[in-house]
C-alpha cells in the first residue's frame, strides 16, 4: 500500500450565487499521478487554488501526510512542499535560465554580490535531475514554451516539493514536447513526487496518469482506476450526457460563398493563407497556440493589417482594415477574452447590447431609447439571457450569460459572417448548448461561422470543414466526418 | 431560483445606488447650505449668492467638460495652464498698438484654446501617450508660454465686453453685476448633461471608458471620440480663462494655479470613477456646488483658506471611500 501524501476531505467552497465546490474529496499517492478531470466550470481550478492557499475553504479538511493543516496564505502551502504550475507560465523573460530556477534564493558571495559560478552549476544540477540538457545561462526569454515550462516545474522541485500541481501543462505543447514532459513526470515519479495533472486532454490522461478524479458542477462524480476505465465512461461522467445532445449539430443545406480569402500573408507569421466560407457552413480552425490562427482573424476583422492577400465578400474585393468597416461588410466578432475585450463591464445589459450598433438607434443626435430597449429586449428573450433587468450592470451576469450578450450584440448588428473566438470558453454546459442551437439556426438563416476552437470535441462534433493551422501555414484541411482528434493533433504539430 | 434572487436584489441596490448618490450628495449641499445660513447671515443675501454661483461658474465649466474625458477614461490637468495662458495671450493683444476688435481677441482666445485641446488629443491619440504624461508636458509649456509673452507681468484688460463675459460691467465708474457667467455655465450643463445621457456620443464616450478595446471591436471609432473630447475640454478651459481675465481685469500667468485638481476633485466628489465608464454630469454639478458654498460659507464664518483647504481633503477622501463601500456592498 503506497503512502498517502495528500488527502483533501469533503471541501466545500461558495462564491457569491455559485457552490463552486461541494463536499469534494481527493487524495493523492507517492509517486502517484492523480488525474483531474472535468470541464470548465467543473471545479478544478477552485480546488487547486484551495490547495495553493489562493483561496480560502468553507468547509472540510486537507491532511499531507497524514497531519492535519490550514493554509492561510500561498506561502503556508509552499512550505508543505506543494507547488502548482499554471497554464500562464510566470517566468521573469528577460533573466537567465538559472536565475529563474533560483530567484528569491540567489546563492551570494560574501561581499553580498551574486555567487554566478555557485548559482549555474545549482542550476545544472537540478536540469540533469529531470534529464533536460538546457543551458543554465541561457536568457528565458529566448526560449521555447516547452522549455519555459521545465524551467517552471524546476523552480518548484528544487525546493523538494513533493506534491507538484500541473494546469494544462500541455496545452500549448507540440507533440515531441509532450513526449519529453513525460518523461520528466515519470522521473519525478520514481523520485517520490507526487503529481496532481489536470487536463482535458483524454489521451494523455490515459498515457500518463495512475488514477483519475472526475468533477462536474462542483460535486466528484468518481475516481477511478485509470486502467480499468474507458474514453466513454470518463466522457459520460464529465459531460453528463452523451455527447450527441451536448453538441446539437444539425443538418444545414451549404449555400453560396460570402467569404473568400485569397493568399492572406503578414510577413514572418501567417503565410498565403486561402479558404472560403459559404452560408450555412461552419468552419472550424484549429492550432495551438502561437500558431497563428489569432492573427488571422484578427487581420480578417481588420484590427490588424496584412501584408498581402485578399478578402473577397460576395464576390467583391471588400477592403476591410478597420473594425467599423468590417461591421459595414456585416461580419460580427466575437473576442477570446470577453473581460478584456468584449464587455464594457460596468455598464448595464442594454448598452451592451447596442454597443456595436450605436449609430443606428435613432436618425439623429439622439438615441432612440424606446427602440434601444425594444431590441435589446428582443435579443435576451431570443438568446435566452438570464438577468434581473436591462438595466443591471452585466457585471453581476454569469459568465455564460456574459457571453450570450457579447452574442446578441453581434445579433444586434444584423451580421451574415460570425468570427467565434473560442466561443464557449469558460461557461457553463447549460449556456455552451444554448450558444451552439444559435450557431445552427444562424446557419440556417444563411450565416457562415468562423469558430477557433481548442476544444477537441467541440471543433469536431460542430464543424462542417477544419482548417488546421501550424506555423502560420494551412498544414490540414478535413471535411466533416473525416477528421479525429489524433489527425488534428498531428496536422497542428507538423 | 435562489440565484435569481439574489441578483434581483443585487440589482435593485444598483438603481438605488446609482440614484441616491447624486440624491445624497445635493442633500448635503442643502444641509451645509442651512447651516452657513443660520450661523452667518451674510451668506444667505442675493450678493453673495450671485457671486458665489458667478466664481463656481469659472471652474465649474471646465469641471463639466473634464467629467467627459474622466468618464472616458482619460484625464487633462493642462486645464490651468490652459487658462493662463488664454488670459495672457488676450490681454497682450488688447495692449498692443493698432489692437483688434474685442470680439476678434475674445475668438482668439477661444481658438488657442481649441489649439491645446487639439494638441492634447493628437498627442494621446495618434502618438498613443499616456493623457497625464501629455498633459503635464502640455500644462507646463502653456502656463510657462504665459510667463514668456507677459514677461511675468500682470497685464491689465479693462473692456466692458470682456468684463461683462467675466460678470463684471464697469460703466462710468460705477460697477454693476450681471452673472453671465451663471448664464454660461447653465447653458453648457444643460447640454453636457443632455449630450452625456441622451445622445450617441455620449453612449460611446461611456462605453470607450468601460472598456476601450470592446469599443474599437464594436467599431466605435475611439481616436475621433477621444479627440473631440480633449478638444471640447481645451475651448471650455480657454472659456474659462476668458471669465477669470474679466472678472479680475488682468492677464496674467499665475491664473488658475492648482485649480486642476480643485476640479478634478469636484469630478470625484460627484461621483465619477477615475477607471471610467462611470459617472454623470448631475453629480459633478453637485461636487461643484458643495465646494463652492465650502469655501464661501466657511469663509463667511470666519475660517481662513488655508483650514477650508483640510476641509476639502477630508471631504473628498470620506465621500470616495463612501463610494467605494457602497460598491463592494452591491456584488
Amino acid at each position: 500500500m503506497a503512502k498517502k501524501i495528500l488527502e483533501m476531505k469533503d471541501i466545500s467552497k461558495q462564491f457569491p450565487g455559485v457552490r463552486a465546490l461541494d463536499k469534494v474529496s481527493y487524495d493523492l499517492n507517492e509517486g502517484e499521478v492523480h488525474g483531474l478531470l472535468g470541464e470548465n466550470g467543473a471545479g478544478k481550478s477552485t480546488l487547486i487554488k484551495i490547495l495553493a492557499g489562493d483561496y480560502s475553504k468553507d468547509e472540510g479538511e486537507i491532511y499531507i501526510n497524514g497531519e492535519k493543516v490550514e493554509f492561510q496564505m500561498p506561502s503556508d502551502s509552499q512550505n508543505m512542499g506543494i507547488r502548482v504550475i499554471y497554464q500562464e507560465l510566470n517566468t521573469m523573460d528577460t533573466l537567465s535560465v538559472a536565475e529563474n530556477i533560483f530567484v528569491g534564493n540567489l546563492p551570494k558571495k560574501r561581499i553580498g554580490t551574486i555567487d554566478w559560478k555557485t548559482l549555474n552549476k545549482r542550476a545544472k544540477i537540478v536540469l540533469d535531475r529531470m534529464l533536460v540538457k538546457t543551458n543554465p545561462k541561457k536568457i528565458v526569454g529566448d526560449l521555447t514554451v516547452h522549455e519555459k515550462q521545465i524551467i517552471e516545474i524546476a523552480k518548484a522541485i528544487y525546493k523538494e516539493a513533493n506534491i507538484l500541481v500541473m494546469d494544462e501543462p500541455t496545452a500549448a505543447l507540440g507533440e515531441k514536447d509532450i513526449v519529453s514532459l513525460f518523461n520528466i513526470i515519470r522521473s519525478l515519479k520514481s523520485q517520490g513526487v507526487g503529481v496532481i495533472y489536470i487536463s482535458h486532454r483524454l489521451e494523455e490522461i490515459f498515457q500518463i496518469t495512475d488514477r483519475v478524479t472526475v468533477l462536474r458542477d462542483g460535486k466528484k462524480i468518481g475516481t477511478v482506476n485509470t486502467e480499468e476505465t474507458d474514453r466513454d465512461t470518463l466522457i459520460t461522467m464529465m459531460v453528463g450526457r452523451e455527447l450527441k445532445e451536448m453538441y446539437p449539430k444539425r443538418e444545414v443545406p451549404i449555400g453560396n460563398v460570402l467569404m473568400e480569402v485569397k493568399h492572406l500573408t503578414i510577413n514572418g507569421i501567417l503565410e498565403d493563407i486561402s479558404f472560403d466560407l459559404k452560408s450555412g457552413e461552419i468552419i472550424g480552425v484549429f492550432g495551438l497556440l502561437g500558431a497563428g490562427r489569432q492573427n488571422l482573424i484578427r487581420a480578417l476583422y481588420g484590427i490588424d493589417k496584412f501584408d498581402s492577400g485578399e478578402i473577397r465578400i460576395d464576390g467583391k474585393p471588400a477592403m476591410v482594415d478597420t473594425p467599423s468597416k468590417a461591421l459595414q461588410n456585416k461580419m460580427g466578432f466575437m473576442p477570446i477574452d470577453r473581460k478584456l475585450e468584449g464587455l464594457a463591464l460596468v455598464l448595464p445589459v442594454y448598452s451592451n447590447i447596442t454597443m456595436a450598433n450605436i449609430d443606428n438607434l435613432g436618425g439623429g443626435y439622439f438615441i432612440n431609447k424606446s427602440f434601444e430597449m425594444e431590441h435589446s429586449e428582443r435579443w435576451v428573450n431570443d438568446v435566452r439571457i438570464k438577468t434581473p433587468a436591462l438595466t443591471t450592470e452585466v457585471n453581476s451576469l454569469s459568465g455564460g450569460n456574459q457571453q450570450k450578450i457579447v452574442l446578441a450584440r453581434l445579433l444586434e448588428t444584423g451580421s451574415r459572417i460570425f468570427i467565434m473566438n473560442e466561443p464557449t470558453r469558460g461557461i457553463d454546459v447549460g449556456s455552451k448548448v444554448d450558444i451552439y442551437h444559435i450557431m445552427e439556426a444562424l446557419c440556417e438563416a444563411g450565416s457562415g461561422i468562423i469558430m477557433i476552437s481548442s476544444e477537441l470535441p467541440e471543433i469536431l462534433s460542430m464543424s462542417d470543414r477544419i482548417i488546421v493551422i501550424s506555423k502560420g501555414k494551412v498544414t490540414g484541411e478535413y471535411k466533416r466526418g473525416e477528421a479525429n482528434q489524433e489527425k488534428l493533433i498531428h496536422s497542428a504539430t507538423v | 431560483m435562489a440565484e435569481m434572487m439574489t441578483e434581483d436584489k443585487g440589482q435593485k441596490q444598483t438603481k438605488k445606488v446609482r440614484l441616491s448618490s447624486t440624491v445624497i450628495l445635493f442633500i448635503f449641499l442643502l444641509v451645509m447650505s442651512v447651516s452657513f445660513a443660520f450661523l452667518s447671515k451674510d451668506f444667505y443675501s442675493i450678493y453673495n449668492i450671485t457671486s458665489m454661483l458667478t466664481n463656481i461658474a469659472f471652474s465649474g465649466i471646465v469641471a463639466g467638460t473634464l467629467t467627459l474625458v474622466m468618464i472616458m477614461g482619460g484625464l487633462d490637468i493642462s486645464i490651468g495652464g490652459n487658462i493662463a495662458f488664454t488670459s495672457c495671450l488676450i490681454a497682450y493683444i488688447y495692449n498692443l498698438e493698432n489692437a483688434l476688435p474685442i470680439v476678434a481677441i475674445i475668438i482668439i482666445g477661444l481658438l488657442l484654446g481649441t489649439a491645446i485641446g487639439a494638441f492634447n488629443g493628437f498627442i494621446i491619440t495618434r502618438l498613443n501617450l499616456n493623457p497625464i504624461i501629455t498633459t503635464l508636458g502640455t500644462m507646463a509649456i502653456t502656463r510657462g508660454m504665459g510667463y514668456v509673452l507677459t514677461k511675468s507681468r500682470s497685464i491689465l484688460i479693462l473692456d466692458n465686453v470682456i468684463g461683462f463675459i467675466g460678470g463684471v460691467l464697469l460703466s462710468r465708474g460705477e460697477i454693476a453685476k450681471f452673472p453671465f457667467p451663471l448664464v454660461l455655465f447653465i447653458i453648457i450643463y444643460a447640454s453636457l448633461a443632455i449630450t452625456m445621457s441622451k445622445s450617441k456620443f455620449g453612449r460611446k464616450i461611456y462605453c470607450i471608458g468601460a472598456n476601450q478595446e470592446a469599443a474599437k471591436l464594436s467599431g466605435i471609432n475611439v481616436n475621433k471620440v477621444k479627440f473631440i473630447v480633449y478638444l471640447i475640454c481645451g475651448i471650455a478651459a480657454s472659456l474659462s480663462g476668458i471669465i477669470l481675465t474679466g472678472q479680475t481685469a488682468v492677464g496674467m500667468p499665475q491664473h488658475g494655479r492648482g485649480m486642476e485638481l480643485d476640479v478634478i476633485t469636484a469630478v470625484l466628489l460627484g461621483g465619477t470613477s477615475l477607471y471610467g465608464g462611470k459617472g454623470n454630469i448631475l453629480g459633478t454639478l453637485a461636487g461643484v456646488l458643495i465646494l463652492g458654498v465650502l469655501y464661501n460659507g466657511f469663509t463667511m464664518i470666519g475660517f481662513r483658506y488655508v483650514h477650508i483647504r483640510v476641509f476639502q481633503g477630508v471631504i473628498l477622501i470620506l465621500v470616495v471611500s463612501l463610494y467605494e463601500v457602497r460598491e463592494k456592498k452591491t456584488y
